[in-house]
């Protein structure tokens, strides 16, 4: 019973000398203290309280609190005085109540009703005008919760004055909203923002609430969705129908089991402000690069919903590494952007993917998600007709390129795998984690891996360096070997393939895919005596490099 | 005062690093004075003199002394100037010590490819001949210093070399072979079979990876059947598993398991081989043809 005020009874004397006499008949909290009279009276008077459970004599005058609103007179005691000699009769005199600890924030009230005493009660079945007190709450602060008020009630018969204190406390809940905060369900069981409203410090007792909300029609609601709601605690949700805010008042009538009247608080205005949420991208979704050149996604609309309506800073991230950690530092493209209330931002994304990390803030309130932007599945055809247009038609092997790809990636930019925790159409990446990326298995970078033509171009253009290093290569060979034919331009393109694959040996002549042999002679300085210089594999050397060449060529689309 | 005590410190921590460092990734060295005469004018023995010393170059000298190595091979200017990407960049480069205390050695792992394959392993090391370097085809080495271990605990670096064991697949896995190398009479020896222990944990490893389950388990599978096979747990282990693979339509597969006769080479091994040469792909009979060169079937 918060800030329940303890009180004391003070019996007021005046001559002749009064004796106490206490009588405790209940232990719910209504006190009195009879006080016996002079011998000119044929017995001792006792006062008795009219609380909210009936008549009661006590040896104290501590009342419990009394829950009051700013509607009703809420009756608070009733008191009278009787012999105490369980006749039932009004003691004489003149009998009062008034208040010697008057309220700070509402007014007391006083009547004169009749009121029958309960069965089981002192005197039950008797019907007494009784001195009665009430209380109205007043004050414009509602936030104080408790007024402390003190009663006296007086006999004055034959020139002796009986009196007795009776104290309690007002109590005065109030409505207080909560901030927009953690989700709860709304009448169909979805998730939803919730503000409760709390009636603070609410009446004892109380067996339902009744709770009403004023403006918002259509925007706010409480949690059963209706703009009324009946709860049996002292909470109700007001969720937003649309996620929109908007400003309410919001009233509580509060009902006891039976007997008591009800009490009434509010309305109380209320701004219901949602939170900042990102309402698009969705956390997860997913932007594939699916235009018909397989470099650019879908726009990406950019908008919010909550928040104060106002302007909208953006940041966003977007990064790639592999599942192993290639690159080793993430490749990342960033950017920002403002917009206003719900207003949309869109962008797309050419050639650049990864997960997307999006950020909004509006003040002090921000949300962000993720969401990804893998690639797509590239025809074959696609690839392959890529490839032999950047390697040229008079090449002596115009579908080459295809071989290669065919042994890099099965002539793939993108295959199904597990980043992120999605399953998309990632870049593909070598077993090893993702030390290298797509089509040609290109060193993994943002562009190789998300832009399968640079992949493609970058990769042919590096094959092209091989075939002039390998020219190179061959003629340094021949210059030191009498006789010994020029490569073919096919020939050079073997030369190339080592070069271009993991078992390249730079300009090492013992690490090529063609070195010379003496075929039936022996070798003197740069000649073959009785004999001829010929290319042949270098399977002795390099049989990595030459198998890998081979792969190639057995490859070839 | 306080100055003068964090200077101090300083000194002292440099001084303890350059002396218990055995091995120092290019990212731990601190930036040397220039060398103005070139790395290879320096002391490489460990007790060399302090102004001397191999240990406290930084990554830019020991990157110019490869690359001038490098050129010099290809008889492209010496002068040091960065060398073009299509005669190889490096990967990684690092001072060891892998003799016991006597000299170090410069380990350098480069790219031949312009795809960042770091699978050439050189060891450069310094005798009274001048600059002498070994050459391994190793694979995926993206930091030479992590190949340095120490199996047996003595504080006598070894190198644990990885090399592919299977052919290169594109992005497909590719099974790995793992040697031991150790100075001896100045040049790095294989000497694998010292080092079991080395192989059985290793086998432990790859059991674990295999009992979880993997994307492709045939490269840890094949790993792990050399090394039943090396440790004479098993001399044909792989052999049936192979025997499935080259039934496969997986060329992937088939490569593989042509990859597991080679090496065993037993006489059942070649049988297979003889088969793949006469019925197998074009592709697959020249892969078993080089092994058959090799060891010609009975």
């Amino acid at each position: 019973m918060k800030g329940f005020m303890k009180n004391f009874m003070s019996a007021v004397f005046k001559v002749p000398l009064t004796v106490f006499l206490g009588v405790a008949l209940s232990s719910c909290g209504v006190m009195a203290l009879a006080q016996s009279k002079p011998a000119t009276a044929t017995a001792k008077p006792v006062l008795v309280t009219y609380g909210s459970t009936g008549p009661l004599t006590q040896d104290s005058t501590s009342g419990p609190a009394v829950w009051v609103d700013t509607h009703a007179k809420t009756f608070v005691v009733g008191v009278v005085w009787l012999y105490q000699d369980n006749t039932c009769r009004l003691y004489p005199g003149q009998q009062g109540i008034s208040a010697i600890r008057a309220p700070l924030h509402g007014k007391v009230f006083f009547t004169q009703e009749n009121l029958t005493n309960p069965p089981g009660s002192w005197c039950a079945g008797h019907t007494y005008l009784y001195w009665v007190a009430r209380y109205t709450w007043t004050d414009a602060d509602e936030t104080t919760l408790e007024d402390p008020v003190t009663l006296q009630s007086t006999d004055v018969y034959q020139g002796y004055t009986s009196t007795d204190n009776y104290s309690f406390a007002a109590m005065f809940a109030h409505i207080v909203a909560d901030p927009v905060a953690a989700s709860g369900s709304n009448a169909q069981g979805t998730q939803q923002d919730v503000a409760n409203s709390n009636l603070i410090d609410p009446p004892q007792g109380a067996a339902r609430y009744t709770w009403t909300m004023t403006g918002g029609a259509g925007i706010l609601a409480f949690s059963n969705g209706a703009p009324s709601m009946t709860t049996t605690t002292s909470t109700a949700p007001v969720v937003s129908l649309n996620g929109a805010s908007d400003t309410i008042n919001v009233s509580v009538t509060v009902s006891y089991p039976a007997g008591s009247n009800s009490l009434s608080y509010g309305p109380t205005p209320y701004t219901y402000t949602p939170p900042l949420k990102i309402k698009s991208p969705q956390q997860d979704s997913s932007y594939p690069l699916s235009d018909s050149n397989y470099t650019e996604n879908a726009p990406i609309p950019y908008q919010v919903s909550g928040g104060t309506g106002g302007q909208t800073q953006w940041s966003i991230e977007l990064s790639y590494q592999t599942s192993g950690g290639y690159p080793q530092t993430p490749a990342e493209v960033t950017s920002g952007f403002t917009t206003s209330g719900t207003g949309t931002y869109t962008a797309q994304y050419t050639s650049v993917g990864g997960q997307l990390t999006v950020k909004a803030t509006q003040g002090s309130q921000s949300d962000s998600v993720t969401a990804i932007i893998p690639g797509t599945a590239i025809p074959t055809g696609v690839l392959t007709d890529e490839l032999v247009s950047l390697y040229g038609s008079n090449q002596p092997t115009p579908r080459l390129m295809t071989g290669i790809a065919s042994v890099e990636s099965t002539i793939q930019q993108f295959s199904s795998s597990s980043l992120y925790g999605q399953t998309a159409m990632w870049p593909l990446a070598s077993y090893d984690g993702g030390s290298h990326i797509g089509l040609m298995q290109m060193p993994t970078s943002m562009d190789y891996a998300f832009n399968w033509q640079d992949n493609a171009s970058n990769g042919v253009a590096l094959f092209n360096s091989k075939v002039s290093m390998a020219k190179s290569v061959a003629a340094s060979i021949v210059s030191s070997h009498n006789g010994l034919p020029a490569l073919t331009s096919l020939q050079l393109e073997n030369m190339a393939l080592v070069l271009y694959g993991p078992y390249a040996g730079g300009n090492n002549q013992g690490m090529q895919y063609y070195v010379p042999s003496c075929v039936g002679g022996t070798v003197s300085g740069v000649n073959c005596v009785n004999g001829q210089w010929q290319w042949i594999a270098n399977t002795a050397g390099n049989a990595n490099g030459v198998q890998y060449a081979n792969k190639v060529r057995n490859s070839i689309q | 005062m306080k100055a003068t005590l964090a200077v101090g410190i300083i000194i002292l921590a440099s001084i303890g690093s350059a002396i218990g460092a055995q091995v120092l990734p290019i990212s731990k060295q601190q930036e040397s004075r220039s060398v103005r005469d070139g790395v290879e004018s320096l002391d490489w023995r460990v007790q060399a003199e302090d102004s001397q010393n191999l240990a406290r170059l930084g990554i830019r000298d020991l990157q110019l002394f490869v690359q001038k190595q490098l050129a010099a091979e290809d008889k492209v200017s010496g002068s040091g100037e960065k060398i073009n990407a299509s005669y190889g960049d490096i990967c990684s480069v690092a001072v060891v010590d892998l003799s016991g205390g006597k000299t170090y050695s410069i380990l350098a792992s480069i790219d031949w490819t312009g795809r960042h394959f770091c699978n050439d392993l050189r060891i450069f090391t310094q005798d009274s001949t001048g600059i002498r370097h070994q050459d391994f085809q190793a694979w995926d080495v993206e930091d030479v210093a992590k190949l340095v271990v120490d199996i047996r605990g003595d504080g006598i670096k070894e190198l644990a070399i990885p090399k592919s064991y299977s052919s290169y697949d594109g992005a497909k896995c590719v099974a790995i072979w793992t040697s031991i190398h150790a100075t001896s009479n100045g040049n790095m020896a294989d000497v694998s079979t010292e080092f079991n222990s080395y192989y059985k944990n290793r086998l432990q490893i790859l059991q674990d990876r295999l009992s979880k389950g993997e994307d492709q388990p045939e490269c840890a599978q094949m790993e792990l059947d050399k090394i039943e096979r090396f440790l004479k747990v098993s001399p044909s282990a792989g052999f049936e598993r192979a025997q499935r693979w080259i039934q496969s339509n997986n060329p992937s597969l088939r490569s593989k398991a042509i990859v597991v006769f080679g090496d065993i080479l037993d006489d059942p091994s070649k049988r297979e081989l003889v088969k793949v040469v006469a019925n197998g792909s074009d592709e697959d009979a020249a892969a078993a043809k080089i092994y058959l060169a090799a060891k010609p079937a009975r």
